[in-house]
């Protein structure tokens, strides 16, 4: 805080000059001719006569009032000096995300580790607790920091996000809420640093620049349907020239993409061709000037069914033909389409039996319909103006998770089979029913099979953005599996529940695999926020000596001033008191 | 300037007030309106005595020479005009700014200048300037037209007499005014003033604040005459040291006008600027009250 805030030590600091102005007048020497100076000096002083300059008189006591003053205004700015022993523990928190690498040799993070130094030695903690914040916030532990090199080698800014708050939160929850957090960042804070606990350094600069936000390839009929948008974070239009492909069958495809706006694009490429690269040129930033997409899965489903009603057998055949994804097979199908009450489920197949309720104990609900969506078989379900034919009572209830149900009666249960196996019990009487004639009903079959698919070993969505999770399932039996992240050497992971979770904080290719069993996750940098550089900015926030910690961890030395100040001020009263003799 | 004149007039109206009283040696003038004590040239034979170098040649009885062969003068009782010469101190002192010490050494030379007239005085006024001693050329004028009186001279009254001195009238009387504010031992500057003169006045003339200072403060004490100026920071302590060195100047010019058988006195420029009444030269007899 500026001196000039206080009011009482901009009051004394007036006084500094205003004294020294009454002494130098009172010096100055009135004009008074004499007859004879002769009588007034010694001959000698009277030879020295003449002489128009001469040094201002400044007595001692001149020099006690100006000290007494200074001392005053030291004191009036409510001076402060850090108590060692309540020195809080630090920590330093450093934005990873992409942005932070932006603009090469000047980015906000290169601009930021010079003094980096300086920063964390005002924290008055020998080893701050270094925490790198991207999707989720790393710890780095304690640093020394006369050696740092560490932290420079682990700060790689390539972190779709920074999650800022998380790592504050983080920090908080380690050291306390005494902590000391140094944030440093490419951009202003969203709200204003908590007092006395947060200092914020921004390091950022506001940059144009051209990157990908969205990519996605997905299955079609005719092929793999390439799809991407290029966003233009300038404020100018500009032309992407995105590369398709690498070698002697690159393609480029040009977009036209008004400043701040965001251009689309898709194409088809056959099936089987292999991952598909997509480059922009180099500009800001260069994560996001690339993507990979690797080919769709296309899974089939093994499909055994055992209909005696001809209804069922219409809707389960039309609606396992929309959704593309089956194959018939009788031996050791993965999932089981019956509705035999009695029939035997063949091992390890999920089993879905379609229970037609008694003709006289049937009704038909026009809802509302409890549908839940925690249920895969609910993704996207939509029974508005579905008539569903069910039981008019509710049927006897064993374990089950009613998945949909109307009033009391449940209409879809699931329960639990053999060796973790699904058993989901459809209670529909197809005659009073229209949900066979409604989009609802494919989408409830296409549900079932996506979801089975799912359980299988492997991927169904082998390209995510950097910063999610991917979850591999792995083959049954398998109780540990190899894991390679982008460019380094696999290492051993023992799955949990059938499956490897892998959240992806490197973009490119993810390995699982385990024998003569792989899946590949590919990893993409798409974050419009880490693309859009245009709000990066510099400067500081906040200050660890405010609110409540400023009196505890420093606390006011005004004192110090003051005692001398009034024992200098008793000495002037009495030097003013004594009588002056002056002679010359 | 009209302060000045004012000074003059006054001076010449207060002198009407006075005459000079004349001293017996005074009356040894040429031939005049008053018979003086000296043999001379007027017509009352006195005398014969013997000759002595300096004595008028024509004044030799060369019959006596003839008869005795000694060289005989015939005195005579001459009738003498008495002759006041009025030196003034005409340096920058003697016009100490904010005091009427320069009116009033006018006035004390116009004051003079008038007792002597009534007193049948021929008269001369003699400045003291930077050149040396200089006669006002209008003196035999009313005061009142007196002109050409500077007081900026900045040298003191004894270094002009070293630059020309005054030709002041032998046996006539001699009134010396002056602050005698300049250092120096007056004896030599006395003598040579007292030499040849029937009588010789000083008067000093001292402003107020010359006379008792009563500035205090931090001074930058200028001398008028230039001689210099000195930064001091003046209290009672410095007052009274200053009166030490006045009254041991003071005592030094009384000293050395006894020897030369010379009035000595002291005036302060408003105490006469107030009246103009001289009550010690009355008293000293130099002055005569008339009606």
């Amino acid at each position: 805080m500026p001196w000039l805030a206080f009011p009482f030590a901009l009051a004394a600091s007036v006084a500094l000059p205003a004294l020294a102005a009454i002494y130098l007048f009172r010096s100055r020497h009135r004009k008074h001719p004499v007859s004879g100076l002769f009588l007034w000096v010694e001959p000698e002083k009277a030879r020295k006569g003449g002489r128009r300059l001469s040094r201002p008189e400044l007595p001692w006591l001149f020099l006690v009032e100006l000290l007494i003053l200074a001392l005053l205004v030291f004191a009036a700015v409510d001076p402060r000096w850090p108590v060692r022993a309540t020195v809080r523990p630090a920590a330093l928190i450093l934005d990873d995300s992409a942005s932070m690498g932006a603009g090469g040799s000047q980015s906000a993070r290169d601009r930021a580790w010079p003094s980096l130094r300086r920063e964390l030695q005002k924290t008055g903690a020998d080893r701050p607790l270094v925490v790198l914040a991207g999707v989720n916030p790393t710890v780095l532990g304690r640093v020394d920091l006369a050696d740092l090199s560490a932290v420079r080698r682990a700060w790689t800014a390539t972190q779709p996000e920074a999650d800022l708050e998380a790592a504050q939160n983080l920090v908080l929850r380690q050291l306390g809420p005494e902590a000391r957090i140094l944030v440093v960042a490419d951009r202003a804070p969203s709200e204003a640093p908590a007092p006395g606990q947060v200092r914020w350094l921004a390091f950022g600069e506001p940059r144009p620049n051209l990157g990908f936000v969205a990519a996605a390839r997905t299955a079609r009929d005719d092929g793999d349907l390439v799809f991407f948008e290029v966003a233009n974070m300038s404020d100018q239009d500009r032309e992407a020239a995105v590369t398709v492909g690498e070698g002697d069958g690159r393609q480029v495809r040009r977009l036209a993409i008004p400043a701040g706006e965001v251009a689309r694009d898709s194409f088809t490429v056959p099936w089987d061709a292999p991952p598909l690269r997509l480059a922009l040129e180099d500009d800001a930033m260069a994560h996001d000037n690339q993507v990979t997409l690797l080919p769709a899965p296309r899974p089939r489903i093994r499909l055994a069914t055992r209909l005696s009603d001809p209804e069922f057998s219409r809707m389960v055949d039309s609606a396992v033909e929309a959704a593309a994804m089956t194959v018939p097979y009788a031996f050791r199908p993965e999932v089981f389409i019956t509705d035999d009450r009695d029939a035997a489920a063949p091992p390890g197949a999920w089993v879905v039996r379609l229970i037609r309720p008694d003709r006289e104990s049937a009704a038909a609900y026009r809802g509302p319909f409890v549908t839940d969506r925690r249920h895969p078989l609910t993704d996207g379900l939509n029974l508005e103006g579905v008539i569903w034919g069910g039981p008019a009572e509710p049927p006897a209830l064993g374990a089950g998770w009613f998945v949909v149900s109307t009033g009391p009666v449940p209409l879809v249960i699931e329960r639990p089979g053999p060796g973790g196996a699904v058993r989901l019990d459809l209670h529909l009487d197809p005659d009073l029913s229209t949900l066979g004639r409604s989009p609802a009903w494919p989408a409830l079959v296409w549900n079932l099979l996506r979801w089975r698919a799912e359980v299988r070993p492997g991927v169904l969505e082998p390209n995510l953005r950097m910063g999610m999770e991917a979850r591999v399932r792995v083959p049954e039996g398998v109780e540990t599996v190899e894991v390679a992240r982008p460019g380094e050497a696999s290492a051993p992971v023992t799955p949990a529940r059938g499956e490897v979770r892998m959240p992806l904080d490197a973009s490119g290719i993810w390995t699982v695999s385990a024998d003569e069993w792989s899946a590949q996750v590919q990893a993409n940098f798409l974050s419009p926020a880490q693309t859009d550089l245009r709000d990066r900015t510099s400067g500081a926030w906040g200050s660890w000596v405010e609110g409540e910690f400023r009196e505890v961890e420093f606390p006011s030395t005004a004192w110090w001033f003051l005692l001398p100040a009034l024992g200098l001020l008793g000495i002037h009263l009495a030097a003013v008191r004594a009588p002056r003799v002056r002679e010359w | 300037m009209s302060d000045l004149r004012d000074g003059l007039a006054d001076g010449a109206r207060a002198g009407l007030r006075y005459r000079l009283h004349v001293p017996e040696r005074a009356l040894t003038g040429y031939a005049g309106a008053r018979t003086g004590r000296r043999a001379g040239t007027s017509l009352d034979f006195e005398e014969f005595r013997e000759y002595q170098p300096g004595d008028d040649p024509r004044t030799i009885d060369w019959s006596v020479y003839a008869r005795t062969d000694r060289l005989t003068v015939k005195l005579y009782r001459e009738e003498v005009n008495p002759h006041l010469d009025v030196v003034v101190d005409a340096s920058a002192s003697m016009d100490l700014p904010g005091s009427p010490k320069a009116r009033v050494t006018r006035g004390l030379a116009a004051l003079l200048a008038t007792a002597a007239e009534r007193a049948h005085c021929s008269r001369a006024v003699w400045l003291a300037d930077r050149d040396g001693y200089r006669s006002l050329p209008a003196a035999a004028q009313p005061p009142p037209a007196w002109d050409g009186w500077s007081a900026t001279s900045p040298i003191p009254p004894d270094r002009a007499w070293a630059e020309r001195p005054p030709r002041l009238r032998r046996r006539g009387i001699r009134v010396f005014v002056s602050d005698l504010l300049w250092p120096g031992d007056p004896a030599p500057f006395l003598r040579r003033m007292a030499e040849g003169s029937a009588a010789l006045v000083v008067i000093q003339v001292l402003a107020r604040e010359d006379a008792d200072p009563t500035a205090q403060g931090n001074l930058r004490l200028v001398d008028c005459e230039g001689v210099g100026e000195q930064e001091v920071f003046v209290d009672e302590a410095v007052r009274r040291r200053y009166r030490e060195r006045l009254t041991r100047l003071q005592a030094a010019w009384e000293d050395a006008a006894r020897r030369q058988a010379a009035w000595w006195f002291t005036v302060v420029a408003e105490e006469v600027a107030a009246d103009w009444r001289l009550g010690g030269l009355e008293q000293a007899g130099l002055l005569e009250a008339v009606t």
